[in-house]
């Protein structure tokens, strides 16, 4: 069934067809011809998905298309990337608008035993036999922007951890957008290994404080049998733009999962974790710390399939919204029949600052096996009248007093990170994002 | 809920478990599936605008009620099947239902007088006996209006009733002798337009119950309904209007059934509930409809709407159900706030079991300044059954203050079954507190040690247990009505276990 498309919509759906059919025809490799040919064929199908797609209902995306971002266009020279460095030592790897930039990149060649590390469009070109890199292409086409993603993509990052190797440093991913109305499309994807361990920061922020820029990342994450992996993700691009990052989670027996996403910028975002547990006794964590200022939208939304018995599963995901911000979480728990023993629970709890600001919450559960803990909760509201006078009783100026609440408020997400400077860090960013709501 | 009165009189002094024991061991499934043999007139199977007029028409009705259901079925036809639930099922075929049936004596819907209890078809009554519906005017203390496929049979206690001024009686016969109140409130809360089930329902209305109760009244008695689907691939469409004027109160329960057949029954109801100003209004249904079979092959298709307003300030509507019946229900017994300080409360258990799916729960809009909801939901499910609560709390921005809190509890019975919970919660303004929690658990292999150690056998202590966890819902349905749900799902239970 063909749906019904606005003419904007089909105007965007033409441009983005157009640029795939460009992309298409420099591509030499026929399995790659295929997977684009086919990402091509759905993406006509799911079109851009309107307020009356369920999984959409609270996104709307008139705001993205009615602009046309284009992967074409000059970067602007990068002079002060220090800037976006944490102070802590990492091995630090920059894309820019999309590419990866060897110079701003440390030495891959230096990175230590057991881990490698290359541009996916390297991937591409080095090897023959492609089917590794888009083994699951039937589960990631399932999403519209994803599909996008499958037939625009043309570079990103491929990380291979052999097993037994633990990464003592973190990997520091910085993705730049330098241009207005740039589309950086960016295709990821991570295998770590049987006992291996790895943390990985990614950063994704505007070199300019206005005009829209768009990624659109597809992220895929293999961990094997045992392999722990921290991820830290931080999206603090300028507020005209567009953030759309789906990521695939495939989960090991005990293996153990760990994400924190920290959404600050863009004016429409959308975050999506589809997690599946397809092991016994895995455990993982999804965390989300979310600000919606001005006109913002931020959506945070995760998918759990606890596939085999024995699975843990935690979530908390905090939402701070002021003026006429849209909030939207969206959680599912999907527990199968052979996962007994499951034992999943997921929170959200909002807090809202302005009386514009709206947030919109579907935590749910599927649950076809009979022993199994799983609970979600959900809490909206302002700031307790009561918390407030406690701490002004303690002798705290009223204004000190709110900011403080708010903080302690949104910073509990991140006390997943593990790492003490990392922790510190990513806190230390959303307290300063905190810093320009109106709280007096 | 006279059966629930039977059983009280029959076993004065047994415990709760004893009883439900006993039911257990009776082994009977669906005790209410019989089928009563009498003259009816039914119309063909098929629906367009002739049949629509035809109706209208067997009813004596006025012309406003007639465009009402012909604009409704324009609408309708204008509109596709709904496939959202979580509920797998063919599409229907809609002509190969009947929408008018009737006893034949019992057709003469506006012309009968209060004494139209004489006049039921004895067949019908004896059914209606055998169903434990007191449809004489005997001393229950509690007014039944009867329907019986798509008309209703017989109101009792209507005179005494009729002494406060308070208005219980067959929804053809208010479209007769009260038109201006049915026009005035029939579609303010569920347009025909709403969706797919309201707008058959609107076209096709069979019969309902209709109450007004006056300001000031607190009604004396529990108003009930019970509705009967006897005819064989017949739709029942009935209509219910409930008007509780400015600060009233009354207390309406229904129950239903129907017999067993081998072919999908369709039952798609409206109900509109309209609180004024401090009225309060208790909703109570314990739905029993058949099942289906084994496989739910021909039990009841439940697709039914629901909505209250609380229009005036500090309204308060409740709505409790207890869902045991039908192949697939599909109910969201709603609450729009809008007068200031209203109150809306939604307390639900839903048992599946077999091939059952029910895919139930309710809306909260809150409007008015400090609205404040209720949410209480106990899934159960066992066999290989569906059972499904969807809910959406939402908080407008002018809801100043308003307050919600929601409890979805699921069970599940079993490994082949599966429990879903699926909130949506929109808040648009900071002063509202909202709290929603959902728990899944099943019978604790621990817990039933712990009975069964204590000389209770495997099967009253789940009893016992499903019971306990039902227990905070069963507490807000009228006396008997509790103990007929709790006996209900005793009976639904059975088979599920051992």
């Amino acid at each position: 069934m063909v749906k019904k498309r606005s003419p904007i919509a089909q105007q965007a759906l033409d441009f983005y067809l157009q640029q795939a059919q460009q992309i298409a025809q420099t591509s030499q490799n026929p399995f790659l011809s295929k997977v684009r040919q086919q990402a091509q064929e759905r993406f006509v199908e799911q079109a851009f998905p309107t307020a009356k797609d369920e999984d959409w209902k609270y996104s709307k995306l008139s705001g993205f298309l009615a602009q046309h971002f284009s992967q074409q266009g000059i970067s602007q020279p990068v002079a002060n990337w220090q800037a976006w460095m944490p102070s802590f030592p990492v091995i630090k790897l920059v894309w820019v608008d999309g590419h990866f930039c060897e110079t701003l990149s440390d030495e891959l060649s230096q990175l230590p035993a057991g881990v490698l590390l290359e541009s996916f469009a390297d991937a591409l070109q080095a090897n023959t036999e492609l089917g590794g890199l888009f083994a699951n292409q039937d589960t990631v086409l399932a999403e519209p922007f994803a599909s996008l993603n499958s037939m625009l993509f043309q570079d990103g990052m491929v990380l291979e951890v052999a097993a037994n190797v633990t990464l003592s440093l973190p990997i520091f991913v910085l993705h730049l957008q330098t241009q207005p109305l740039h589309h950086s499309v960016l295709r990821q994807r991570v295998s770590v290994g049987e006992n291996a361990e790895v943390t990985l920061i990614e950063r994704y922020v505007s070199l300019q404080s206005q005009g829209a820029g768009c990624v659109n990342v597809v992220t895929e994450i293999e961990l094997g049998k045992h392999a722990r992996v921290q991820q830290i993700l931080l999206q603090e691009q300028n507020r005209d733009s567009f953030y759309f990052n789906n990521q695939f989670i495939y989960q090991a027996e005990a293996s153990q999962f760990t994400t924190f996403y920290g959404a600050i910028g863009s004016q429409l975002s959308r975050h999506q974790n589809h997690l599946f547990m397809d092991g016994e006794q895995i455990e993982n964590q999804q965390n989300s710390a979310c600000i919606g200022l001005g006109a913002q939208t931020v959506d945070s939304r995760t998918c759990t399939h606890h596939n085999q018995a024995k699975g843990f599963s935690r979530q908390l995901h905090k939402f701070v919204l002021e003026d006429q911000a849209i909030g939207v979480f969206d959680g599912m728990i999907r527990v199968d029949q052979q996962a007994q023993k499951t034992d999943g629970q997921m929170d959200n709890k909002n807090l809202l600052l302005s009386d514009f600001a709206k947030m919109n919450t579907k935590p749910k559960l599927e649950i076809y096996a009979d022993d199994v803990k799983c609970s979600h909760g959900s809490a909206s509201g302002q700031i307790d009248k009561n918390q407030i006078f406690y701490l002004q009783a303690r002798g705290i100026h009223k204004a000190d007093a709110l900011r403080m609440i708010t903080q302690a408020f949104l910073l509990e997400p991140a006390e997943v990170v593990r790492q003490e400077p990392i922790r510190r860090w990513v806190m230390e960013r959303l307290a300063l994002a905190l810093q320009q709501t109106h709280l007096p | 809920m006279a059966e629930a009165k039977q059983m009280i009189d029959l076993t004065p002094a047994q415990s709760e478990y004893e009883e439900i024991n006993q039911i257990l061991q009776k082994k009977f499934n669906y005790r209410e599936g019989f089928e009563t043999k009498t003259h009816v007139e039914t119309f063909e199977k098929g629906i367009n605008e002739q049949v629509v007029r035809a109706i209208s028409a067997k009813k004596n009705e006025p012309q406003w009620m007639l465009d009402f259901r012909l604009k409704a079925f324009a609408h309708w036809q204008t509109m596709r099947e709904p496939h959202w639930a979580k509920a797998k099922y063919a599409p229907l075929d809609y002509q190969d239902y009947s929408y008018y049936s009737a006893p034949e004596c019992g057709n003469c819907a506006g012309s009968c007088g209060t004494d139209d209890a004489q006049a039921i078809d004895p067949e019908v009554a004896k059914a209606f006996a055998a169903l434990g519906v007191p449809i004489g005017d005997n001393d229950a203390n509690v007014a039944v209006d009867a329907i019986f496929d798509s008309i209703s049979v017989s109101t009792t206690k209507r005179e005494e009733l009729a002494k406060y001024g308070i208005i219980f009686c067959s929804f053809s016969e208010a479209v007769q002798e009260h038109p201006e109140l049915v026009q005035k409130y029939m579609g303010t809360v569920v347009p025909y337009y709403d969706n797919y089930f309201a707008a058959l329902n609107s076209a096709v209305a069979s019969d309902g119950t209709f109450v007004y109760v006056p300001p000031g009244v607190r009604c004396p008695m529990d108003l009930s309904t019970y509705f009967r689907i006897n005819e064989a691939k017949t739709g029942q469409f009935e209509r219910t209007i409930l008007v509780a004027e400015k600060g009233s109160y009354v207390s309406y329960l229904e129950g239903c059934s129907a017999p067993v057949r081998d072919t999908y029954q369709l039952h798609a109801a409206v109900v509109e509930v309209i609180v004024h100003e401090d009225a309060e209004v208790k909703y109570s249904t314990v739905q029993n409809w058949y099942p289906g079979d084994e496989n739910c092959e021909g039990g009841i298709l439940n697709f039914v709407t629901k909505r209250g307003i609380c229009e005036g300030r500090n309204a308060k509507l409740s709505w409790t159900q207890a869902e045991t019946g039908s192949a697939i229900t599909w109910k969201y017994p709603s609450c729009i706030l809008k007068g200031d300080n209203s109150i809306g409360e939604f307390y639900s258990v839903a048992l599946t079991n077999r091939r059952q799916q029910a895919d139930t729960g309710t809306k909260m809009i809150h409007i008015g300044k400090n609205t404040r909801s209720t949410i209480i939901s106990k899934g159960l499910s066992a066999g290989k059954s569906d059972n499904t609560y969807r809910g959406e709390v939402k908080i407008l921005a002018s809801a100043e203050g308003a307050r919600n809190f929601t409890q979805c509890d699921s069970m599940l019975i079993g490994d082949q079954c599966g429990a879903h919970t699926f909130p949506y919660i929109e808040v648009e303004n900071a002063t509202a507190q909202i709290e929603h929690e959902a728990t899944t658990s099943r019978i604790g292999e621990d817990q039933l040690f712990y009975c069964q150690q204590r000389g209770i056998s495997e099967q009253d202590a789940i009893s016992m247990i499903v019971n306990g966890f039902c227990k905070e819902v069963f507490s807000e349905l009228p006396l008997e009505f509790a103990q007929e749900a709790e006996e209900l799902l005793a009976i639904s239970l059975e088979g599920s276990v051992g």
